[in-house]
């Protein structure tokens, strides 16, 4: 309805703003320092640095080898760029950890505009590929088209991608929706080891393959479980399928993994006769006995 | 601000509560002072919550035996459920010499009309198997039992409150206004209340209230440090357990200081006691270290190693909190403080009741409520007045 | 919005503290029914933070719920008392002499 499309575009400028969404607003980002002034942006692509915290942080400033981007002192300021020096060469863009640093070339063409943004996902589109374009809240705005993709190893795995896009919304798209076909085709990409440890990723395309290991057996509730030595009981657990550990005292609630660090208690379990045994950070063991324990399980 | 009411309470823990709901039943205008920003923010709040009747001598005994009474039906009275069991409880030894103590032990009691027996070690492994193979004998008794200090307090607050009680958090009481004999106002930080009465419940702060009315109150804080564990299975028979040793570390302040046993001199004296829940908290200790509630590695190790010989199986469970109250202890004689002055003449403490607040806390306020609004009370306090301190003021 | 009773009778089931099993509902009407302010009194009260994490995983969200209900920031609701040991210690390791005790 025609009517929708028109209240589609002006909710675009109604986001509430960086304190209550976390996502700021373009007004909120015009204020910062990193924003080109528009009589820069029509000249040609320069970097756009929408960095509002101010927290102890400057890879941008070494990411330049212009010195276009300055943090100076104390660390925590907002970055200023230096639009006169910036030439919009995009190497900045994967020197940000918290990937606010975007290049626009807002008169790419006469009715589009080339946005340059970091892209850390699997599988990376193909260059021609037509994508779907996403404003900072990952909301889908317009369709876009894949022009480079740039994946050295000096960005350390996070890929570069520019999109051309409708030239209306460049200050608005800052990115693309998921891969087409989502995230079953990462899965397929996993080498996974015999069909009994299905779960299993032995070689993961960006934490890389796993060194070998001894193999080891555990008994679990009377069955066998083949584990990895040095591994926590949890990540066998979870190779062969087992997600429950236990059940709760008081409403008999079935409980796993929750904050897989040792602290939330929930994935207890009785090892080798004593009950409350954190499995996310116990090391599994040749021949170890592990039971899904219920409520307060056995003393011993 | 001003305010006026007919007694001022200090104290806001489960001696403080208890007088409050006894005197609002009577209809008496109850302000309740407390210092922390809650209630129950000392020993009543750092205890494990249990009375055994067995470890009660004359003159205590007395007022045990109706406190425990009266909580059969605490719950129902104040409508706040206080998880009170009927657990009893096993005094038992884990060395050879003490033996003939129980013998003794056990005919105190049965002369005191306790209604207690005697059990030899390998029966009571078999009653109660988690008991270790270093146990030798034990005296039970059924007529104690364990309850939740923190429900306690809180519901005789909330009981009180019903009935017109109001609780000051956050307040010292600053000064204390007399005109010659009487007390006629309690001054806070932030307001002054014109009272007829004060009851100085003030736990392990006594002495410093008493000295606002020029008076000596030779009430100390005696640490105690419990060792709580994760939730095990409950006991068959026994959840409430307690070292032989205790009956002098709790009552022979003499003996403590005097003893060749380490141990002994920290007070230490397995103190057992198995929540509802299932957790375990593992006591008891007694030393003075002035107010601080830090616990110390040294008398952990020792309650640990103690509650290992009573319970091996103890060994391989895990202690997920450690901490230390403060009992208000009578440095004289170990007796609690049940008295009204004769100057200032509206002047009542009610404290010293070191390791037995919890279980003389609803007899207490019972007590002292008679004696503001009927000057007698249905049992005699003489024996824990404070005219017995003589020579000190 | 705070939950009145009425809203609060359908939601039966918010766990807050996951390892002693309250939920948001008990904890609530424990701050209403006693005029809680504090951590330490929801904790002992309800239980929340008494379980096996000692608090990890509840703290935030009861200091949340206090701040709803007495109608203060966060900031100003004073923590829950923090107690050793740092992690679950085995009784038998507390136990254990040092060289130099007999």
């Amino acid at each position: 309805m025609t009517g929708t499309n028109q209240n589609s575009r002006i909710r675009l400028w109604r986001s509430k703003g960086a304190a209550v969404e976390g996502i700021p607003t373009i007004d909120e980002l015009k204020k910062t320092p990193g924003w080109p002034s528009l009589k820069r942006l029509k000249r040609g692509p320069v970097a756009i640095i929408e960095c509002i915290e101010e927290i102890p942080c400057d890879p941008c400033e070494a990411g330049c080898s212009l010195g276009a981007i300055k943090i100076g002192s104390p660390i925590t300021n907002l970055p200023v760029l230096d639009e006169d020096k910036c030439t919009g060469c995009r190497v900045c863009i994967s020197s940000c950890p918290g990937l606010a640093i975007f290049v626009l070339s807002l008169n790419y063409t006469d009715d589009e505009a080339l946005v340059s943004f970091p892209f850390e996902f699997l599988p990376l589109p193909e260059v021609g590929e037509e994508v779907s374009a996403v404003d900072r809240k990952g909301k889908k705005i317009s369709r876009g088209k894949v022009v480079k993709i740039v994946n050295k190893s000096k960005q350390d795995r996070t890929p570069v991608l520019s999109i051309s896009i409708p030239k209306r919304y460049a200050l608005v798209v800052r990115g693309i929706s998921g891969p087409k076909g989502g995230l079953s085709r990462q899965n397929s990409s996993f080498k996974s080891g015999k069909s009994e440890n299905k779960k299993r990723v032995l070689d993961h395309p960006i934490l890389g393959r796993q060194s070998p290991a001894k193999t080891l057996r555990i008994i679990v509730d009377g069955k066998k479980i083949k584990a990895r030595e040095g591994e926590m009981i949890i990540a066998a657990l979870l190779s062969a399928g087992i997600r429950v550990n236990r059940f709760t005292s008081k409403y008999n609630e079935p409980r796993g993994i929750f904050c897989g660090i040792g602290q939330c208690t929930d994935c207890v379990m009785i090892v080798n006769g004593i009950p409350n045994v954190r499995a996310c950070v116990s090391p599994v063991e040749e021949g170890m006995v592990i039971e899904t324990q219920y409520g307060e399980g056995k003393w011993g | 601000m001003n305010r006026i009411a007919d007694v001022v309470v200090v104290g806001g823990g489960i001696i403080g509560c208890s007088v409050a709901y006894y005197l609002a039943k009577k209809g008496v205008k109850v302000i309740v002072i407390e210092k922390k920003k809650g209630l129950s923010f000392g020993a009543s709040g750092a205890n494990q919550g249990g009375c055994a009747l067995q470890l009660f001598h004359p003159p205590v005994l007395e007022l045990a035996r109706p406190s425990l009474e009266i909580y059969r039906n605490l719950s129902q009275e104040i409508g706040y459920d206080v998880d009170y069991e009927n657990t009893g409880s096993l005094v038992c030894s884990v060395d050879e010499e003490q033996y003939p103590d129980m013998q003794k032990h056990l005919e105190k009691k049965r002369r005191q009309g306790i209604n207690v027996q005697l059990i030899e070690g390998d029966r009571l492994r078999e009653l109660e198997p988690t008991l270790g193979g270093d146990v030798v004998a034990g005296v039970e008794e059924r007529e104690g039992g364990i309850m939740n200090p923190f429900k306690v307090n809180y519901g005789f607050a909330y009981a009180a409150r019903k009935l017109g009680t109001e609780f000051f958090l956050s307040r010292e009481v600053k000064k204390i206004e007399r005109d010659k004999d009487r007390i006629t106002s309690v001054v806070t930080d932030r307001e002054k209340i014109g009272t007829n009465f004060v009851v100085n419940a003030a736990g392990a702060w006594a002495s410093q209230i008493g000295k606002m009315v020029g008076i000596s109150i030779p009430v100390r804080p005696r640490r105690g440090q419990i060792i709580v564990t994760e939730r095990l299975p409950l006991n068959k028979r026994w959840r409430y357990i307690l070292d032989a040793d205790y009956l002098t570390t709790a009552f022979d302040l003499a003996a403590v200081e005097k003893s060749e046993d380490p141990r002994i001199r920290l007070g230490v004296a397995g103190s057992y006691v198995q929540e509802n829940t299932g957790n375990w908290t593992i006591g008891s200790s007694r030393d003075f270290a002035d107010y601080t509630t830090r616990v110390t590695m040294q008398t952990i190790r020792y309650l640990a190693k103690r509650a290992a010989r009573f319970m091996p199986k103890l060994k391989s469970v895990n202690s997920i909190r450690l901490f230390a109250g403060l009992r208000p202890f009578c440095y004289v004689d170990g007796l609690p403080i049940l008295s009204r002055l004769n100057s200032p003449r509206n002047f009542v403490i009610a404290t010293g009741h070191a390791g037995e607040g919890v279980t003389l806390a609803p007899i207490t306020g019972k007590l002292i409520s008679e004696l503001i609004t009927e000057k007698t009370t249905s049992i005699s306090i003489d024996a824990f007045a404070f005219s017995r301190f003589k020579g000190l003021n | 919005m705070i939950p009145n009773d009425k809203s609060m009778r359908k939601r039966v089931h918010d766990i807050i503290c996951r390892c002693e099993e309250i939920t948001e509902r008990e904890i609530r009407h424990a701050i209403r029914q006693f005029n809680l302010r504090t951590a330490d009194e929801v904790k002992r009260l309800t239980r929340a933070g008494m379980g096996l994490c000692q608090g990890r995983t509840c703290a935030l969200l009861v200091e949340k719920i206090i701040s709803e209900e007495t109608n203060r920031k966060v900031s100003e609701i004073f923590p829950s008392s923090t107690r050793p040991p740092v992690r679950p210690i085995k009784i038998e390791f507390l136990a254990k002499k040092e060289e130099k005790e007999s």
